[in-house]
Formats: C-alpha cells, sequence, structure tokens
C-alpha cells in the first residue's frame, strides 16, 4: 500500500549524510470475535499504525518506535533512534541489506477478505460452536470459541535502496472443547486458517475439538515406564519451536542454540528432513519480504538427519560469512528485527496416521504436551514436560492418560523418529515466533514417569 | 491525557444505541530496553505507544474498538463501532464524571527516564563483568533492563474517572556455562513497580555473580530421579505453583463458563487449616501492584483460600455482572489494544511457623526446588506441569546433590491438599502471566513449604 510507503519515506527522509536508516511502517486492521452460549460475548474491531526505525551511525545502533504520527513525532522518532544509538557498541555487522530482485511473486493477501461483513464473521463462530456442541454427548461446554482476522499492510524505505510495500489477510476460528463425565473434564483444540473467512473449515475444526476432547475422558495416570511412542502432530510442533529458535544464526553466535557447531553432523534419524520455508502458499508467516524487506526463501534446515543451515538476518549472516535467508522477524513496529523462523516443517512421510498406529502393540500416543517453554533446556536439549494422550494396544486406542511426564533430549527424540505419516499442522508457535508444522512422529522408544 | 467534554461526547455516542454500559481506557505507554549479550550493546530501543478503546457493553454482549487516533474525530469514530454490536433500547446517558482518588500509591523516588542511556549501560557493563569473572566455564552472559511508564485514563458511564501512573523497572540475568560439551543455564530477575532505586539498592552486579555461580553449579548435576516423592518447594520458587494451580483457576470468567475445577468448591476446604492464599494489588511496588486496575477499580487485597477454605474468587466488571459480585479489583489488560479479563495481580501463600531448615531436616528422601523456571496449567482439568530451574536431591534430611531436568507435575487441588508443613520465609518474586493472548505483570510469593506426594518427572 502505497500510503505506507509514502510514510516510511517521510520519515527516511530526516536521515543524515552519514547514517544507515530504515523505516518500518505497519498498518493493520483486525477483528476478534468471542462467541459463548449461542450469543456474542464480545466483538473487537482495531486500527493501529507506527513506525520503527533503526539507525546505524558508526558502526553503532539505535532503535525507536511511535504509535503517533504527528509530524512532530515523526522527526522525533528518528532522533530518538539517533541518541539511542549512541551509547551502543560500534560493530561492523550492523548493516542494512540493499534491495535485491524477487524470483517469484508471493500473493498473501486477499482483497475480498477486507469486504466480508462483521455479522458473516460472527456466525463462524457461532456455527463453530453449535457444531461442537453437537459433536458428541459427552461435550459439556467450550473453554473459548473464537474468529480472528489481521489485514495488515507493511512497508519498508531505507539509505541502502530498498523501497518495499506488501500487504497480508490471516482468518482463522478456534476452539476449545470440554468433554466429561461425573468429575472428569478433559479439553480438546480445533483451529483453521485461511486468507479469507470463507475458506476456513468449520466442520474439520469442530470435528478436531471434540475427537480430542471426548477421547481424553476417562484419563488416569500410569505406572512409570518406556514404550513405544506416536507424537500427534499439535505435540511434534511444541517440540519443532524448540528447534526453531535453536536454528537460529542469532542465537547459535551467541551461545545459546543446542545446534552450535553442529552444521553437517546428524543430528536425528535418516527420515528427518526440515525446511523453513517463507514462500510457502498457505503458510501462517509466508511473506513476500522478510522484516528487513530482504525476499523471503526456503531454506533446508535438517536434510536426511543431518544439520544443513542455519537461519539468517543480514546481521547474522554478516558476523558468520553467510548470506541472509530471509529470517529477519518481527512482532510490531515496537522492536527491532531478530531471527525468527517462518514456516518451518517437518516434512510428511508416506503413512497415515492409523497406519502408523495399527502398527504398534503396546505404546503411548502422546496428544498434547504441556510446560514444554518451560521444560526444555534451549541450550542442552534435555527437557522433562507433561503429557496427555491415550495407550496404543494392539494397534488401537486404549486409555486415556493424563498427568505423566515425558523426559528426554532433542537429539535422542529426533534420533528416535522411526517412522513419519502423510498428515499434518501447522500452528502459529505458542510463546515463539513463527509457524510450526509437523505431521505424526512415531518414537522407537520414550521414557514416561507416572505413579 | 484528553478532556472531559471530549470523554462524555465518547460515552454519548456509545450509549447512543442503547448499551447498558461504556467505557473508556486512554493509555501512553513509553518504553526503554538496554540488552549486553554477547559482550556486545547490540541495540538500545525506545519508543513511545499511545492509544485508546472503548468498551460497550449490552446484555453479556462486548463490543470494544480501539485507535491510535487521539482527537475527539478519532474517538468518536472508535465509540460508535464498538456500539455497532449493541442492540435496540434508548439511549442512557451517562453520569457525571467524578474524579476518583487512590488510597494506594506506588512511589517512583528516580524516574527511570531521566537517567541517561549510557548510566544504565554503565551498570549492564558491571554486572556483565561481575558474571564473567566468576569462572573459565562461563559461555555466554545476557545482561538486560526494561523500564515503562504506562499512564493510563479510565472514564465510564456510571461517572467514574481515575487515572494511574505506573513505572516498572525490571533487571535480567541469564548465564551459560559449559563443561565438556554439558551446557547449563542459570536465569533471575528483579523488577518492581518503582523507578531507579530498584537497582541503586540492589546492585546487578551481586545477582549476577549468583547467577553465574548457579549456571557452574549446574554443571556438576546428576539427572533428577522420576516418581512420586516428597517435595520441598524453596521461598524462592516464588509461588509458580499457587498462581498456576490455585490463582488461575479461581479467575471468575472460568467460574461463569462452568470450565474451571473450583466451580463447585466455594466455601468447601480446598487444603490444610494452614494454608492462606492471598491476592494483592496493594504490596507497596511490588510487578503485579497498581493503585486502580484497567477498569478504574481501587487495588484491593482478596483472600481466595482462607484457613483452607476457598473463599473468594478474582473477578472483575464483567463476570462481577455475571456472579452478581462487585469486582475485586482484578480487571486488568495488557493495553488499549485489549479488552480487560480477571487476572491475578500479586498472589501469594502466607508463611506460618515451620523453620524452612527443620522442614528440609524433618524429609527423609525427595527433592527441594530453589527455584521454578514457569509453568503451564490447564484450569479445565487443574492439571499443571511446572520446570525446576534449581533443585536438590534430599537425602537424610540434607540437600545433598544438584539435579537438572526436574518438572513437577499434578493437579491444582490435589497438591494443595498434600501441603504437610508451611514454613516462616517469605519471598515475592516478580513474574509475567499470559492469558488468552494478553501478557500481564504479575508477583508471586511463598514460604518454604512442602507437598507430602508429588510426580517429579526426570531422566534419572
Amino acid at each position: 500500500m502505497s500510503e505506507s510507503l509514502d510514510l516510511a519515506q517521510t520519515v527516511l527522509a530526516n536521515a543524515r549524510k552519514t547514517e544507515h536508516v530504515e523505516v518500518f511502517v505497519q498498518d493493520a486492521s483486525h477483528t476478534s470475535i468471542d462467541v459463548f452460549g449461542g450469543e456474542t460475548e464480545s466483538l473487537t474491531s482495531a486500527r493501529t499504525r507506527g513506525v520503527g526505525v533503526r539507525l546505524i551511525s558508526n558502526g553503532q545502533m539505535g532503535y525507536a518506535y511511535t504509535a503517533e504520527l504527528s509530524g512532530e513525532s515523526l522527526r522525533d522518532v528518528v532522533e530518538e533512534a539517533r541518541h539511542n544509538a549512541t551509547a551502543s557498541s560500534p560493530d561492523d555487522a550492523n548493516v542494512l541489506p540493499g534491495p535485491s530482485r524477487q524470483e517469484n511473486e508471493v500473493n498473501v493477501f486477499d482483497a475480498d477478505a477486507a469486504s466480508v461483513p462483521v455479522e458473516r464473521k460472527v456466525e463462524i463462530a457461532l456455527e463453530l460452536e453449535a457444531a461442537i456442541l453437537k459433536g458428541s454427548d459427552q461435550i459439556r461446554t467450550l473453554r473459548n470459541c473464537s474468529y480472528r482476522d489481521r489485514l495488515a499492510h507493511f512497508a519498508l524505505a531505507s539509505t541502502s535502496g530498498i523501497a518495499a510495500a506488501w500487504s497480508q489477510s490471516n482468518c482463522s476460528c478456534f476452539a476449545t472443547a470440554v468433554a466429561g463425565e461425573g468429575q472428569d473434564s478433559q479439553t480438546g483444540f480445533g483451529l483453521s486458517n485461511a486468507r479469507h473467512a470463507n475458506r476456513l473449515d468449520i466442520d474439520h475444526t469442530a470435528r478436531t475439538a471434540v475427537a480430542r476432547s471426548t477421547r481424553l475422558v476417562g484419563a488416569k495416570k500410569i505406572s512409570t515406564t518406556k514404550l513405544p511412542a506416536v507424537f500427534d502432530p499439535q505435540a511434534a510442533v511444541a517440540l519443532l519451536g524448540v528447534l526453531g529458535i535453536a536454528a537460529s544464526a542469532e542465537a547459535v553466535i551467541k551461545g545459546r542454540s543446542l545446534f552450535a557447531g553442529k552444521i553437517g553432523q546428524r543430528i536425528g534419524s535418516d527420515i528427518v528432513t526440515i525446511v523453513d520455508d517463507g514462500r510457502v502458499t498457505d503458510g501462517l508467516r509466508t511473506a513476500p519480504y522478510d522484516a528487513e524487506g530482504v525476499p523471503t526463501t526456503r531454506t533446508l534446515v535438517v536434510e536426511n538427519g543431518f544439520l544443513r543451515s542455519y537461519l539468517f538476518d543480514s546481521r547474522s549472516g554478516e558476523r558468520m560469512g553467510a548470506s541472509s535467508t530471509g529470517n529477519a522477524s518481527r512482532p510490531s513496529f515496537k522492536t527491532p528485527p531478530g531471527v525468527a523462523p517462518s514456516n518451518f516443517v517437518l516434512a510428511p512421510g508416506q503413512k497415515s496416521q492409523e497406519e502408523l498406529i495399527t502398527g504398534i502393540d503396546n505404546g503411548f500416543y502422546v496428544q498434547e504436551l504441556i510446560g514444554v517453554h518451560s521444560g526444555v533446556n534451549p541450550v542442552s536439549g534435555s527437557f522433562s514436560v507433561g503429557a496427555t494422550g491415550l495407550m496404543i494396544s494392539k494397534g488401537t486406542f486404549g486409555q486415556p492418560v493424563r498427568e505423566v511426564t515425558i523426559a528426554s533430549t532433542v537429539f535422542d527424540l529426533l534420533s528416535g523418529v522411526v517412522e513419519i505419516g502423510s498428515d499434518f499442522t501447522l500452528v502459529p508457535g505458542f510463546l515463539v515466533e513463527g509457524a510450526y508444522g509437523s505431521p505424526s512422529l512415531v518414537i522407537g522408544e520414550i521414557a514416561v514417569a507416572g505413579t | 491525557m484528553i478532556e472531559d467534554a471530549v470523554i462524555n461526547a465518547v460515552l454519548k455516542q456509545a450509549l447512543r444505541s442503547g448499551a447498558d454500559f461504556a467505557e473508556i481506557f486512554v493509555e501512553r505507554n513509553s518504553t526503554q530496553t538496554l540488552n549486553i549479550e554477547d559482550g556486545k550493546l547490540e541495540t538500545i530501543s525506545s519508543g513511545q505507544d499511545l492509544g485508546a478503546g472503548v468498551r460497550v457493553i449490552s446484555g453479556g454482549r462486548t463490543g470494544y474498538a480501539l485507535t491510535n487516533v487521539l482527537t475527539r474525530q478519532g474517538l468518536v469514530e472508535a465509540a460508535a463501532a464498538a456500539a455497532a454490536s449493541s442492540t435496540g433500547g434508548n439511549a442512557k446517558t451517562a453520569a457525571d464524571l467524578r474524579k476518583t482518588e487512590s488510597k494506594v500509591n506506588h512511589p517512583v523516588e528516580e524516574d527511570p527516564f531521566a537517567v541517561s542511556a549510557a548510566t544504565k549501560a554503565g551498570w549492564l557493563w558491571a554486572a556483565n563483568e561481575s558474571a564473567r569473572s566468576r569462572g573459565n566455564a562461563i559461555r555466554q552472559v545476557l545482561v538486560g533492563l526494561a523500564q515503562q511508564h504506562q499512564h493510563v485514563l479510565i472514564a465510564n458511564s456510571e461517572g467514574l474517572l481515575a487515572e494511574d501512573d505506573r513505572t516498572r523497572v525490571r533487571f535480567v540475568i541469564q548465564v551459560v556455562a559449559e563443561a565438556n560439551g554439558d551446557m547449563q543455564r542459570a536465569f533471575d530477575s528483579l523488577a518492581a513497580t518503582c523507578g531507579l532505586e530498584l537497582i541503586r539498592n540492589n546492585p546487578p552486579e551481586t545477582l549476577a555473580a549468583r547467577v553465574a555461580d548457579e549456571a557452574i553449579l549446574k554443571l556438576s548435576s546428576i539427572p533428577c530421579p522420576a516418581g512420586e516423592m516428597p517435595v520441598v518447594i524453596g521461598s524462592r520458587s516464588a509461588g509458580v505453583l499457587f498462581h498456576e494451580a490455585c490463582g488461575h483457576p479461581c479467575e471468575a470468567d472460568g467460574i461463569t463458563r462452568g470450565t474451571s475445577v473450583y466451580v463447585p468448591l466455594m466455601g468447601k476446604k480446598v487444603a490444610p487449616d494452614f494454608v492462606t492464599i492471598v491476592d494483592d494489588a496493594t504490596v507497596k511496588n511490588a510487578w503485579g501492584s497498581f493503585a486502580f486496575d484497567d477498569e478504574g477499580t481501587p487495588a484491593q487485597r482478596t483472600v481466595v483460600v482462607e484457613n483452607g477454605v476457598l473463599s473468594s474468587y478474582l473477578v472483575d466488571r464483567m463476570q462481577g455482572q455475571k456472579l452478581g459480585r462487585l469486582s475485586t479489583g482484578n480487571g486488568r489488560r495488557q493495553s488499549y489494544e485489549h479488552i480487560p479479563i480477571p487476572r491475578m495481580t500479586n498472589t501469594f501463600l502466607e508463611p506460618r511457623e515451620a523453620d524452612p531448615l527443620e522442614i528440609i531436616k524433618d524429609t527423609k528422601g525427595g527433592i527441594w526446588v530453589g527455584k521454578m523456571a514457569g509453568g503451564q496449567v490447564n484450569p479445565v482439568t487443574g492439571d499443571f506441569v511446572f520446570g525446576a530451574d534449581e533443585a536438590f536431591l534430599i537425602e537424610n534430611g540434607e540437600l545433598t546433590k544438584p539435579i537438572r531436568g526436574a518438572t513437577l507435575i499434578g493437579d491444582g487441588p490435589t497438591v494443595l491438599s498434600r501441603i504437610d508443613v508451611v514454613g516462616s520465609d517469605f519471598f515475592m518474586g516478580p513474574g509475567t502471566c499470559g492469558k488468552f493472548g494478553q501478557f500481564a505483570h504479575a508477583g508471586l510469593g511463598q514460604p518454604t513449604l512442602r507437598v507430602s506426594k508429588l510426580t517429579v518427572g526426570g531422566t534419572g
């Protein structure tokens, strides 16, 4: 949207000759609807705009932002970035990327999405709630049931010659169903994403939430044991979040990555391949450019078990003698860019989830992991996290299980992957930037702690 | 921040289509952050956010619209958008605005925005140096200082007009130590709703050295045993467990929806007699404190569990209406971009008589948890998981070896009922609590206590 780019250029005009300056503009509208009991509980509509300025002078970098877009504030924000630069460490790696040509078009904006009436959006959330409530007699209520959308326009202009503008539309509906019997209640989550509200899959979202909550009813602790496990995609993506952080070159440089020094080494079994793809169709984080205006790319991170590449922005690339992989990221105009995955995906295999389970005589189906953000040591990769799921007995689901922990290390887990499903779920990161996708994974053996 | 005449115009517009209640929340938020990592002060970042949200309640339905155009026109447009979903009825009139003064305040001695970035950088460099000097095993040090000044104005159609100024300062330190390819990490923070006196009175070098020593000690830790065992939870674990296991299920939205494990338990015994859990936003300068909550309700102290009996939920205005109760001053929001929801403030378990050292001495076998890494709870099932950041094996009443990779797992009601002794010490620390995509500053506190039996996950 050229209005945003014009604004970026206006702010950029305050740069001095010897300075390297980048101006990022974000202009986003969003709708947020929560329903409960057949009624709209809340409806939020919003438009927020802001400007972030990165300024490098004599190798020192400063950052400033403002949501106040008056002429005075726009001059002040550059001055503030200039002031902030003076107390930071000079660094040769503080560079701004120059313009580069895009290989192909990436379109992640559906212009029609803006014209969906709010009544229709409310209907989507209500339809989802109704579908869940009639999905099973065991459904008691919903913990949440929501519709969200966000239409965002971005622009970036810099003294190194970038002048880019792009737009993104994202819609989603999601719900947490509560199923139970007697004193026992269990939850199950379902989510659908699309560029346009009309392409959300309400039925599938409802079926997922219903199935995941009802099959856990009657869950018990089991005794401590070691056995084969199937990680459901929703459980596997939680662990992929840990790998995504580790793949950041910034984390490697700063000595807080478990992948440091492991390029070319085997880190998983030979069927494990992980790709970060900023341009994949329907990716939640797909965009033509990253947060510093570099075209996004597809990066092979793990190939048949071997670590092949980290993810870079311009600065970490400069430090490690590599090119940016288009992985500069910022949650909003209020933060300077850092490195984060785009769509970080473990490549699916051939067999359906059902086929994977059929092959297991006695195992544990891990439906959900909790406490991953606090239970995994991001430096050593060791973890002990809570799990909920079902026993697998003679190839079918058996007793539901709760309140157990799984302890291992990220490397043991990746090395223990013996089969990969053809199913696939892509979700936004939980407390981490990026989107994460995985099929079901069969792990040869894990340690489960219970009673 | 904005004139009464503009507020009146906004509230009038918001009530035009017959809503029961209208409110405007205006916020100016200034921040600055400095981080040193890998021996470099990479970027200093600062800025201003400014915006307003208009909330309109009509029956059980909330309409909300937000903008960062704070002109009369921008705000009236937001009011019209927020009111769009309210239905029917004649326009109501807003009561005359009356400014409410607060009985509570959290004094600021040294305004962080009046001190140069270079001075603050000096403190961080000293902390960085202090951590790095603790031994050759130190591989990486991250130190950071963040400051915030949040000014909020809340006005509503019942005539409430309240303003609150919240100055917050937070220092964080993370150290990575390595020996023979084994990497271990230690972390701590210092944070309060006050000015830079926090840093002046608590030299960051001291905390930095302690965290560095912790990281080094962890290198000699052994894998944590798994299974059910007694767990002594030290006061520096700072109540993470009670925040998750008891605080969240007491938040009123889970109660009105019938999704909390505590729904059937009001007035019932949920813990032994010697357990009292309090949520208190009036604690002077604590991380979760304020003068008014984000709906303009004055800060207050709420006893959630009194001598073992569940005695109050944590209530905001909306849920209070549904429950037929007054707000307990727990209506909080991350910023003007969010609707207020019931949240904890500073939540803590009160100390009793037992000597903390005696509690350990009295424990034959089990583990002692010195610090928690954070946790997660499913408020519907009450199931929780906590990572133990610092833990030791207890053998015959003594702390013997440091252990790694320990997690605690259980459910809220069971763990509360299994507390068998509560100590006389007390510590309250800062936390960041996430709920429905909104983050809130939360204080968490507790004495040393013991849970007679808890599932511990570990690799040993």
